[in-house]
């Protein structure tokens, strides 16, 4: 079993999850249809988001 | 350019044999375990995501929704990414649980075998129309490759294919509760294929039909509305819908949920999948759209959604097409494959089970395998029914979504499962039905009325004006806020079950439920006699000695709260044979609990205990604070150096402490959990009767144990509960061991006899002397007697003198010899003991020409120790004779009373010093200069006189001497 810290997992889990719904899942969508953006953006913001999850999880702000 | 239909069959036939082989190659371990446990392997089967749909219809999706195909996979990415949050709580129920589909984890949240079987045919009616996607992508692939309509039959074949296939890779082992990793590899393998096939067709696309990048571009730009035409429906309506359904489908639909939990070889590959996966989908779609573009560019006259086969056939070369249907088939077949092995376990345990339960007789084993053989083979004839029926004019993606639509139905059932324990079964069933009702007024019927099969009399496209949602959000919308709705309205205004709050604990992964009630077998054979009315013999037995052998129990095992485990790990192993709510009714009847019994204080421990410990790395603030501070305690009680142990209200040993396993000799472990009557002897009998007794005390209590006589001092104290006039909650005993300290005292009594026997020497080798002298004279004088009479009388002197000395010797020898702390108690004559211990302290004092007054009543005797007690006369007697003046009197009074017998030693010496006459009994209290006493005397003799029960008094008034009594119980 993973033996690391569950909650700084699901802040992250959660903060990526927000970032994806930002990215795809409000006006800010349209950014891409009015800016003529090219046809592989959105792949990009896609891979985007996945090296964010991949990201070194944020520490927990206790000193040790 | 087209290819021949046999050549393609042939083709695809030898694919899926292929398949087969890396499944039973790693079935036999050809393939190494570490593969198939890898992430990378977890993530390829979760591709199973990926089927004909994506294949060929995103290219179709993308021609007629621009960029709104992307949806279906951003959806999956949000759903991995909230794994922590969302998969992994259901990760582990289903691992903990052994729930093998989403039907049993509802049934057991629920605790309701309709909720069990309501998802089962609706899970079956919704996935229908996705197994008829894949039907259809297959011979229309083989149509479009072959340029001709492919006979009816080929579908039927296809079927007849795939129905043994699913049987050969999820049906051929006995116990259906193993995990098939001979299909995870395939699965697998089956992605990767996908992947590389469709890379490869959109690798073709750029190079072989644009001739580049540099290609696209200039197509691109002199067809700017292209790109455009992808863009347009973002953020529009059904943008938001698609997501939502996709992140729902992501572990909702049956092979999803298969493959990543129930198939799940590793739960830490979840983690990785978190990113991994959706990395695979962008892989997989990055060349949709310049596929879609080639198609375009190369002017097909071919329905999009099979632009992936048309370009590969444009360009002559037969294997490309070839390689590119192997994918499509992959994606068909993989689908079809997992689907109906989920399905077939979901309608075997909430559908045929409940319905006809086998005799017990009949192996239950062999049943379930058939049953499910047989359902394979229906689900697979029902999609196919499907396909045959419906119309053809329906592309492949509003079948697919169909299915996702009807799945999200489950969403709100699952929210509740993990995060509202309030959420009741009726109310799950309600929202359930009512959302389902809606799917099917929405989506199914209209289906169904463009094949002929009905004439519903409404028209769903007016009701979607009149609201103004398209068609899918209008679906979903109504559907999912309906059924979300009902199912909180009814579950506020209904009661959970005891059993379901139980459940309800049970899912919310943060809390723990102690276990609580006794079992009415008493052992696991009674275990096995019980479930085999239901189960049958041998299945009885083979579950009963699975669960002995999961827990490392003995099959001896008689503990209440040990075979309430035992019971629950039965349970939880017929979950994944024959769904959780047929366990629950087979074990609740044959294995019933008295839930009235109290719970098993030991075991509610150790479960907090054991729960803690897997927790500690979680917990922080005062949680933790408070779980050091419980460990300390813990470690406290344990490391008390003291014998500790503790009793539930039911009597049974909670805590037993090192201390009492130094004492006894009898390990914790073989203890905790039981009652105390259980302990070997004799710690049964002297615990049991203390426990029960109204002392609170007992005192120098004696015990033959096998290390030997120990000495006992035990105290108890009642565990008060909260709130007045509730019994106790048990009890705390401790236990004093005094052998070593009595050990230690029977020595010093031995050395202080032995330094008396220094001080008698003097006296001792005087009073040898003198016989000794005499008998050297008598025998120098019958040298040279020669009257009869005269030897004789000398002899006979000789002989008087001899016995003298022995006398003086013997008494010598039992005075100095070591004592053991085993007191044989005799009766004493009192008389013979103040005369032994006045003739040896007689030897000492023969110069002073003290007299000694003796009286003693006759026949006055005693309970006690011969020589303990001369020691306390030697003692009092030596202190007496020390404190007289030469030719001073020490009378000695033996008198009976009613109880006691009274002995009084008085002297007429200086009497005591006042200043240490409240020490008098204090070791190494002495007047007497250096060398001539230890001080412990006294102390001494007032330790053998309170353990024979007796009393010692003192007075001793200044200048007027010293009256010691001593009080003996009669």
């Amino acid at each position: 079993m993973d033996k690391r810290p569950e909650q700084p997992r699901r802040d992250h889990a959660l903060a990526v999850a927000f970032v994806l719904l930002l990215l795809f899942a409000t006006p800010l969508v349209r950014l891409w249809v009015e800016t003529g953006a090219a046809w592989y953006l959105p792949y990009l913001a896609w891979g985007g988001v996945v090296l964010l999850y991949l990201a070194p999880k944020p520490r927990t702000g206790k000193r040790r | 350019m087209s290819l021949e239909l046999s050549t393609l069959f042939l083709a695809g036939f030898s694919y899926l044999v292929l398949l087969f082989l890396v499944a039973y190659a790693t079935d036999r371990g050809l393939i190494p375990a570490r593969w198939v446990s890898h992430p990378l392997t977890y993530t390829l089967s979760l591709g199973v995501y990926a089927t004909s749909w994506s294949y060929y219809g995103s290219v179709g999706f993308a021609d007629s929704d621009g960029y709104l195909f992307l949806t279906i996979y951003l959806g999956v990415t949000l759903a991995m990414v909230l794994a922590p949050v969302l998969l992994r709580p259901i990760l582990q129920l289903t691992s903990e649980y052994q729930l093998g589909s989403l039907a049993d984890l509802f049934a057991f949240r629920y605790r309701s075998q309709l909720a069990g079987m309501l998802v089962t045919l609706f899970m079956l009616v919704g996935t229908l129309p996705y197994i008829a996607l894949q039907i259809r992508a297959v011979t229309q692939s083989l149509q479009v490759l072959t340029r001709e309509a492919p006979p009816h039959t080929l579908a039927l074949g296809f079927c007849i294919t795939l129905t043994a296939f699913a049987i050969l890779f999820g049906a051929r082992h006995i116990s259906p509760r193993q995990k098939h990793s001979g299909l995870v590899m395939a699965i697998a393998f089956e992605s990767l294929v996908k992947l590389v096939t469709l890379l490869g067709v959109g690798f073709f696309a750029l190079f072989g039909v644009f001739g580049g990048p540099g290609g696209l571009d200039r197509w691109l730009t002199q067809h700017p509305e292209a790109v455009r035409r992808l863009y347009q429906p973002m953020g529009e309506s059904p943008w938001g819908t698609l997501l939502f359904l996709a992140f729902g489908a992501a572990f909702l639909l049956p092979r999803q949920f298969h493959m990543m939990f129930s198939e799940n070889q590793r739960p830490r590959n979840l983690e990785t999948a978190g990113w991994s996966f959706p990395l695979y989908l962008l892989l997989l779609n990055l060349p949709i759209p310049v596929i879609l573009w080639a198609g375009h560019r190369l002017g097909l006259g071919l329905d999009p959604d099979y632009f992936v086969l048309g370009i590969t056939l444009s360009q002559g070369h037969s294997w490309l097409p070839m390689l590119t249907f192997i994918g499509g088939l992959s994606a068909a077949s993989a689908m079809v494959i997992v689907t109906t092995l989920a399905l077939s376990s979901m309608c075997l345990n909430h559908l045929l089970l409940p319905a006809s339960y086998p005799d017990p007789k009949v192996n239950l084993y062999y049943w379930l395998l058939w049953g499910r053989r047989l359902l394979i083979g229906l689900i697979i004839l029902a999609g196919y029914s499907f396909y045959a029926f419906l119309e053809h004019r329906t592309g492949l993606v509003q079948l697919g979504l169909i299915s996702f639509v009807a799945v999200a139905q489950f969403l709100p059932g699952v929210a509740g499962l993990l995060f509202w324990r309030r959420a009741t079964r009726e109310g799950f069933l309600v929202g359930l039905v009512a959302g389902m009702l809606v799917w099917a007024l929405a989506l199914l019927v209209p289906l169904l009325e463009n094949s002929g099969f009905l004439h519903p009399g409404y028209s769903v496209e007016r009701l979607q004006r009149l609201t103004g949602l398209e068609h899918w959000s209008f679906a979903t919308f109504w559907s999912v806020s309906l059924n979300a709705l009902l199912f909180t309205l009814v579950s506020l205004f209904t009661t959970q079950r005891a059993e379901e709050q139980e459940a309800a604990l049970s899912c919310c992964t943060t809390t723990f439920v102690p276990l609580s009630g006794a079992v009415a077998a008493a052992s696991p054979a009674e275990f096995k006699r019980e479930l085999a009315e239901l189960l049958g013999p041998a299945t009885a037995d083979q579950e009963v000695d699975r669960a002995l052998a999961d827990l490392r129990m003995s099959p001896d095992e008689s503990r209440p709260a040990e075979l309430r485990r035992l019971r629950e790990r039965i349970e939880r192993n017929l979950y994944g044979l024959i769904g959780p709510q047929m366990s629950h009714l087979i074990v609740n009847r044959k294995l019933a609990l008295d839930v009235h019994a109290r719970t098993a204080l030991a075991d509610s421990m150790r479960y907090v205990e054991e729960r803690l410990a897997r927790s500690r790395s979680l917990l922080n603030g005062l949680a933790r604070e408070l779980d050091n501070l419980q460990r300390y305690q813990r470690r406290i009680l344990e490391e008390l150096p003291l014998g500790a142990l503790a009793l539930g209200q039911d009597g049974e040993v909670v805590l037993w402490n090192q201390a009492m396993e130094a004492c006894t000799g009898v390990p914790s472990e073989s203890v905790i959990g039981y009652p105390v009557g259980h302990l070997p002897p004799p710690w049964n009998g002297l615990l049991a009767g203390f426990a029960k007794a109204g002392d609170r005390h007992l005192y120098h209590t004696e015990v033959e144990s096998e290390g030997g006589t120990r000495w006992l001092n035990l105290h108890k104290a009642l565990l008060a509960r909260e709130g007045s006039g509730r019994e106790p909650s048990g009890m705390v005993i401790l236990v004093e061991d005094l052998t070593p300290m009595e050990t230690l005292e029977a020595e010093l009594a031995h050395s202080d006899r032995l330094a008396s026997i220094g001080r008698l020497a003097a006296g001792v080798a005087h009073e040898i002397g003198n016989p000794l002298t005499g008998i050297a004279s008598i025998a120098q004088n019958l040298k040279y007697e020669t009257e009869r009479e005269v030897i004789d009388g000398g002899i006979d002197e000789i002989l008087a003198q001899t016995r003298r000395i022995d006398a003086i010797v013997q008494s010598l020898r039992n005075y100095s010899r070591a004592s053991t702390p085993a007191r044989a108690r005799e009766p004493v004559r009192l008389e013979e003991v103040l005369r032994q211990s006045l003739e040896l302290v007689q030897l000492a004092h023969k110069p002073q020409r003290l007299i000694f007054d003796l009286r003693c009543e006759e026949g006055l005797t005693v309970n006690g120790d011969l020589q303990r007690l001369s020691q306390v006369f030697v003692n009092l007697l030596s202190n007496a004779c020390d404190a007289s003046p030469p030719g001073g009197t020490i009378e000695i009074e033996a008198v009976a009373g009613d109880r006691w017998v009274e002995i009084r030693i008085r002297d007429h010496g200086s009497g005591i010093p006042e200043r240490i006459r409240d020490r008098l009994f204090e070791p190494f209290t002495t007047t007497k200069p250096p060398g001539k006493g230890t001080g412990l005397g006294l102390s001494l003799a007032r330790n053998i006189v309170l353990d024979h029960e007796g009393e010692i008094e003192i007075e001793s008034p200044q200048g007027r001497g010293t009256c010691v009594t001593v009080r003996l119980p009669r």
